[in-house]
């Protein structure tokens, strides 16, 4: 029987990366995914043997929701969506963008805060993290069809704050 | 085409984003099995004791002195502006942040038992605070006063100015009129630059650590002095493993002037996200609609659970708790003093304080010490219990419509069919 410390390193090495940048998407603060990845991976290790057997990426990612709601409640919501890194700004105080300009990395983020906290997270979830819609809705203690409308929503919005990006996403709330 | 394209865009959005120091694995592994241990050492028997510390905790036995003040009522706050988003329901609406990404996490492929299983033969000792999780514990609540002032109002975040050079002792708030006896000369829970000391007959616990904002936040270790008065036999109401779990739970502090606030979380249990929908008397026709903030008027008013299949299907409460299906419990708040019937022989009642606790209008919290004693079992001893862990843990409301709803958080195992 492999040693449940060996397994759980190899674990954490090999999905350390994905968790990170999800939870940096859904947060917008990279510096506070990574507490809530270290904090999630803590109570993790304490229950490895158990859940290692199902799936330690639903049990990291649970984890870490239900902390960042937590720390909402506990001290508001200026801890849930924290400062986009380079000192961004909010889009929709920006001049009308330049449909023809490239999108950055940078404007996606902007964008992404300006969504409500469960839009982003669906968004992140469905398209970044590849988790079914019925994933979802377990992950997130939510029913489908409201993952459904609030990726709807989360796009329509999305296309509004990115309108270099509007043709990318039209048409995917059909499939969501 | 397009999802490939949404991912793209969310590809972008990560990659060049930067991080710290990569988590190291050996480290995390090394905290999470110690916090095993920890745990195991200050869960043994706890459960039953936190439900006792919830409120009702006297602190009179061992400490003397005759000279009890009786607590008047706190003052209630006033009305709030209005807010665009309903608390814990599910419709899409609105960029409300406690709509977000909450709701119950329920058991998905065997991976949500968020209680810790011990193994047996680790060792007792609690060792530190790392790796304890923020949100493991039954929500709890102390009540602190100076004694020499009433509760006078509105809570604050405590801070680390507020906190030092102060004494509280333990209120008892199971009586009609909550009391507090007067201070013994090196009795009660003082803050310095170090931490928190609590020291009452038989208890005597140093956790190091710092007030911020509202929050302790431990940065060492848990000290607990062996049977520090000897020979002398005095209840304990409050054990020291259970101060020094309440204490390290990263504890809200609050506090009107004279009265602290400790909300925090002891024992085992993990809360999840526990929600209700009330109605003010008198609605024979409710409709959801827009979300407004809840006013000390509305409380004083009265209101009345709906059932939970309601709040699940119509308010849209997506952790909805209904112990009784069958009893609508009615909440009031009057002169300082929450009043919850869930069907006991006698109505629970503590003192409450309803407060704004954030940085944006919306964020009114009432928060209560309820009665550990329900006088009844069965169901309504459950709803009786849920309530006390939702005013521990300091409950949100909000109009959605003509409803209210309540937001908080408890322990899963109090899950009634609404659900």
């Amino acid at each position: 029987m492999p040693d449940p410390g060996e397994t759980y390193v190899a674990y954490v090495r090999a999905r350390q990366s994905a968790l990170l940048r999800s939870a940096a998407l859904i947060t917008g603060d990279p510096h506070r995914a990574q507490d809530l990845l270290q904090d999630a991976l803590i109570k993790l290790a304490a229950r490895w043997e158990r859940v290692s057997q199902g799936s330690p990426d639903a049990f990291v990612r649970r984890v870490m929701y239900r902390d960042n709601i937590s720390q909402w409640r506990r001290h508001g919501r200026e801890v849930l969506v924290g400062d986009v890194a380079e000192g961004a700004r909010p889009v929709g105080a920006t001049s009308p963008v330049d449909p023809s300009a490239r999108v950055t990395g940078l404007d996606v983020r902007r964008a992404l805060l300006e969504l409500t906290d469960k839009q982003r997270t669906v968004l992140v979830l469905r398209y970044y993290d590849d988790l079914s819609e019925t994933q979802i809705a377990q992950t997130l203690g939510v029913s489908n069809g409201t993952v459904k409308s609030q990726a709807h929503a989360g796009l329509r919005r999305l296309r509004q704050l990115l309108p270099q990006a509007a043709e990318a996403l039209v048409g995917t709330e059909e499939t969501t | 085409m397009s999802d490939e394209e949404i991912r793209d865009l969310l590809d972008l959005a990560a990659e060049d984003m930067e991080f710290g120091r990569p988590i190291e694995a050996e480290d995390t592994w090394a905290a999470g099995r110690r916090s095993r241990t920890t745990s195991r050492a200050w869960g043994t028997g706890f459960l039953a004791a936190a439900a006792a510390a919830v409120v009702g905790i006297v602190w009179t036995q061992g400490l003397g002195g005759s000279g009890e003040v009786p607590l008047p009522p706190a003052a209630e706050s006033g009305p709030v502006p209005t807010d665009n988003g309903p608390a814990g329901t599910d419709p899409t609406g609105p960029d409300d942040p406690l709509a977000s990404a909450s709701g119950p996490l329920e058991e998905t492929d065997g991976v949500s038992d968020f209680t810790h299983s011990p193994t047996e033969g680790e060792a007792e000792e609690p060792t530190g605070t790392i790796g304890i999780p923020d949100e493991v514990g039954t929500p709890t609540v102390l009540v602190m006063s100076e004694g020499e002032w009433a509760p006078s109002g509105e809570l604050t975040p405590l801070t680390a100015e507020e906190a030092v050079d102060r004494r509280w002792m333990l209120v008892e708030t199971d009586g009609d009129t909550p009391r507090v006896d007067s201070p013994e000369s090196d009795y009660g829970l003082t803050f310095d630059d170090s931490g928190v000391h609590v020291r009452s007959c038989g208890v005597d616990v140093t956790v190091t650590g710092a007030v911020q904002d509202g929050t302790f936040s431990t940065t060492g270790r848990v000290e607990t002095v062996e049977d520090p008065d000897p020979g002398v036999d005095c209840p304990v109401p409050v054990t020291p493993d259970e101060w020094a779990q309440i204490l390290t739970s990263k504890p809200r502090l609050s506090t009107d002037g004279e009265i602290l606030l400790i909300a925090g979380t002891a024992g085992d249990a993990s809360p999840e996200p526990a929600g209700l929908a009330l109605l003010p008397d008198g609605v024979d026709d409710p409709r959801g609609g827009p979300t407004t903030v809840v006013t000390a008027e509305d409380l004083s008013a009265g209101l009345t659970e709906v059932p939970g299949e309601v709040a699940s299907q119509e308010v849209g409460v997506s952790d909805s708790r209904d112990p009784q299906p069958d009893h609508a419990t009615t909440l009031t708040m009057e002169g300082g003093f929450v009043t919850v019937d869930v069907g006991c022989a006698e109505p629970l009642r503590g003192p409450a304080w309803f407060s704004h606790v954030g940085p944006e209008s919306f964020n009114w919290q009432l928060t209560a010490a309820l009665p550990d004693e329900p006088g009844c079992e069965g169901a309504a001893a459950e709803d009786a219990e849920l309530w006390q862990q939702m005013l521990a843990h300091g409950t949100f409301l909000h109009h959605f419509g003509d409803y209210v709803v309540v937001d908080s958080w408890a322990d899963p195992a109090l899950n009634g069919s609404g659900s």
